[in-house]
């Protein structure tokens, strides 16, 4: 799932914590959670990972820990927290 | 390894080899990013080297803590034999490339030799190619990021280049990140030139390891509360360091018509406030990896005379560099003026200081409209400092002796314009030096050849100094007097070594106690660099690697330069002439006092008192005695116990 994320600085914290998580290395090549460019638009694009294309893996909201570590390093957790939500919609309905 | 990539590769661009070495060497004795680079650089330099020279070599570095969530780590370093100073080059920026860097398995890539035509380098992981850049010679760096993400149908690759600056080998070109960070100051970009080298792209997929992951969770978890408890914090996301523009004001610490003045008139100073255009334009932020703060923008301008133009805001540098010292009223000039140096690949210190001196020598009838091709310099004229920017660049006429500094313009010109070309160790100067002795001492010490980044603490003027939590992180009282002349060297020695770490790890100096001394300070740093790598250090061993660093940076510069105690006082013009107005109006260095805070200075890191020179004593207790004999040699050893003659 793609989501436009107006206010996110692009820093990649969150892959690289993400990744953490998942691989106790960090390797933001195979986070579920992934920033992309928005040329259109100010901020930048956050892409969820559904489904695990055999490199990434597919986000599972870190269950098992009290919240997932993207939220803990993003300034906008909030917005990026609804993402998740609607992504824990669809992936765990 | 954890932490560290493991590596360091070696590509020579005359026969094309690439080579592969271990990091390890290196590790304990100098840390990372600049502290491997002093090394490798004074061992490989012979005393003929020159700084276009093929036998040359640039490192470019990433600190162990790139690629981790360690607060503000993403400054990635880039340092060489430098054309402006002549001796040591070094830069640190905000890099996403660095972090690639160590993902493709690297710690440093030096590069030596010279390409016979225009080349790229590009690396992943294992793959090293050295890739031909005809068709991206004669691009902007900002074209030069289009064209290689076209390239490699990749749009979010991020590139550091070289724009027509630095291939022309204007003196103060400068190497840029994407398209607005930048490697700014020494010249480092003409060196990249020299070699023929356009741009390096990196991608790399190798995981960074942890040596104590909980150990490393529960130092960033502290430390980003740290940083996050501050009390400037949302100030300084909302406004970055052009938060401070009120209270540089305020304490005279600007620079207006080439520092005749440490002020903005009142009215200027209300016209460019730059809180009121950021609060107008900006449209998204800016952020890098790791830092809690968050603080770079984009602006669009919708209104006025910049309508249309979308640009990524600059630091609080441009305002005083650009905007001040070539006394433009327009607002949104220092926004369109970096974003052209950032394209051209100029440091914009490097054509502020430059252009500041030609305005100056024109209103002083020095210069003729014969002389600046017909380009009328009178102050604010923006039309003619946006044609100079661009003739700097591609040399043209006037530009092509304006591309070598004001310091050697000003001899090319002669006329007793010197007077008027403000440097510090010949490069063109930006920080005010009047009003703030620490700033200053820090900066005329440098060894770099100005700056604030290796060695100048910043809180003096930032009234927000506790007393007692100053005392004990400088040893040093009257840290928030600015004008007094005490306790500055201990509060320069602090910042010398609490810079350089944050430099070698890779952490943007912003997330410690450089900005505020609630955050971060070496006691943080040494344990994040602990858990992170499994090499133990603490603040002790911090100090000993970054003051065996410094020594080595000195010693660098005795071997290409001819600097010494001479070329460590705020140049003439702000040193002689009193504060013209504002709060400290009629202020003017005390000589005797500033001598005795220089001697205070040397004394701390036992150096030579006359000549600045480091003693075989110093030396040898930073296991530099090979250094000593070096600087034996060549009859600039300095003489122990020089404050006793």
């Amino acid at each position: 799932m793609i989501f436009q994320m107006p206010n996110c600085g692009g820093c990649r914290t969150c892959e690289l914590a993400c990744s953490f998580k998942h691989t106790g290395t960090y390797n933001p090549e195979v986070s579920s959670i992934q920033i992309l460019d928005n040329p259109d638009a100010p901020g930048f694009q956050i892409r969820l990972v559904e489904n695990s294309d055999g490199t990434r893996f597919a986000c599972d909201l870190c269950s098992g820990s009290d919240a997932p570590v993207c939220l803990e390093y993003c300034h906008e957790k909030e917005i990026l927290q609804g993402f998740l939500l609607e992504l824990g919609k669809k992936t765990q309905p | 390894m954890y932490g560290y990539a493991g590596e360091i590769l070696r590509v020579n661009l005359s026969d094309r080899s690439i080579r592969k070495e271990p990091s390890e060497k290196y590790v304990r004795d100098w840390l990372g990013g600049p502290g491997f680079a002093i090394k490798i650089l004074y061992d490989e330099l012979r005393s003929w080297v020159t700084p276009y020279a093929p036998a040359n070599k640039i490192i470019f570095s990433s600190g162990p803590l790139i690629g981790t969530v360690a607060p503000g780590a993403c400054k990635m370093n880039i340092s060489t034999l430098g054309p402006v100073t002549g001796g040591w080059a070094t830069g640190s920026s905000d890099s996403h490339v660095g972090g690639q860097l160590k993902l493709a398995g690297y710690d440093a890539v030096i590069v030596e030799g010279k390409a016979k035509a225009p080349v790229y380098l590009y690396i992943t992981d294992d793959q090293v190619d050295i890739r031909n850049a005809d068709h991206l010679w004669g691009m902007t760096t900002w074209e030069t990021l289009a064209a290689i993400r076209q390239e490699l149908q990749d749009p979010t690759r991020h590139i550091i280049s070289i724009g027509p600056a630095g291939e022309n080998l204007v003196r103060g070109a400068c190497i840029i990140q994407d398209t607005n960070r930048a490697f700014g100051r020494c010249g480092s970009g003409s060196v990249m030139g020299s070699k023929n080298l356009k741009a390096i792209v990196a991608k790399g997929t190798k995981p960074v390891r942890i040596a104590n992951p909980d150990r490393f969770a529960a130092i960033v978890k502290k430390s980003r509360k740290m940083i996050l408890g501050g009390k400037n914090v949302e100030r300084f996301r909302k406004y970055g360091t052009l938060s401070i523009f009120a209270r540089k004001q305020e304490v005279c610490g600007m620079n207006y018509k080439n520092f005749q003045h440490a002020t903005f008139p009142e009215d200027v100073a209300a016209k460019v406030d730059p809180v009121k255009t950021i609060d107008k334009y900006m449209v998204a932020r800016r952020s890098f990896p790791g830092c809690p703060v968050g603080c770079g923008r984009q602006l669009h301008f919708t209104d006025g005379p910049s309508a249309g133009i979308k640009v990524e805001c600059n630091q609080f540098e441009a305002a005083i560099t650009l905007q001040g010292r070539l006394a433009v009223e327009e607002p949104t000039f220092m926004y369109r003026a970096n974003a052209r140096c950032n394209e051209l690949g100029i440091d914009i210190d490097a054509a502020g200081g430059a252009i500041g001196w030609a305005m100056e020598c024109y209103e002083r009838g020095i210069l003729s409209k014969e002389d600046t091709d017909g380009l009328d310099l009178k102050w604010g004229n923006e039309e003619a400092i946006f044609e100079l920017i661009r003739k700097i660049s591609y040399r043209e006429g006037f530009g092509n002796i304006l591309a070598e500094g004001s310091f050697r313009a000003a001899d090319i010109i002669g006329r007793d314009s010197a007077r008027y070309a403000i440097h510090l160790k010949k490069q063109d100067l930006y920080e005010p030096l009047r009003g703030a002795n620490g700033w200053c001492l820090g900066a005329v010490t440098s060894t770099r050849g100005g700056g604030h980044t290796t060695g100048a603490p910043w809180v003096e003027t930032t009234g927000t100094v506790d007393p007692v939590k100053a005392r004990e992180i400088f040893g040093a009282e009257k840290t928030d007097d600015p004008i007094s002349y005490d306790g500055k060297a201990q509060m320069v020695l602090h910042s010398e070594i609490l810079q350089r770490a944050s430099n070698c790890l890779g952490i943007c100096i912003m997330n410690t106690t450089v900005i505020d001394l609630d955050y971060p300070d070496l006691k943080e740093i040494a344990e994040l660099y602990s858990a992170a790598t499994g090499v133990e250090v603490d603040v002790a061993a911090l100090k000993r690697i970054t003051m065996r660093q410094l020594n080595l940076e000195k010693a660098f510069n005795l071997r290409f330069t001819d600097f010494d105690r001479k070329d460590d006082y705020p140049e003439p013009r702000q040193y002689n002439e009193p504060i013209s107005g504002g709060a400290l109006k009629g202020w003017k260095f005390d000589k005797a006092a500033f001598n005795r805070m220089l001697d205070e200075y040397y004394d701390l890191h036992d150096w030579e008192r006359e000549t600045s020179f480091p003693t075989r004593r110093t030396l040898r207790a930073l296991g530099l005695d090979a250094v000593a004999d070096d600087l034996e040699e060549i009859r600039k050893l300095g003489k122990e116990d020089s404050q006793s003659t």
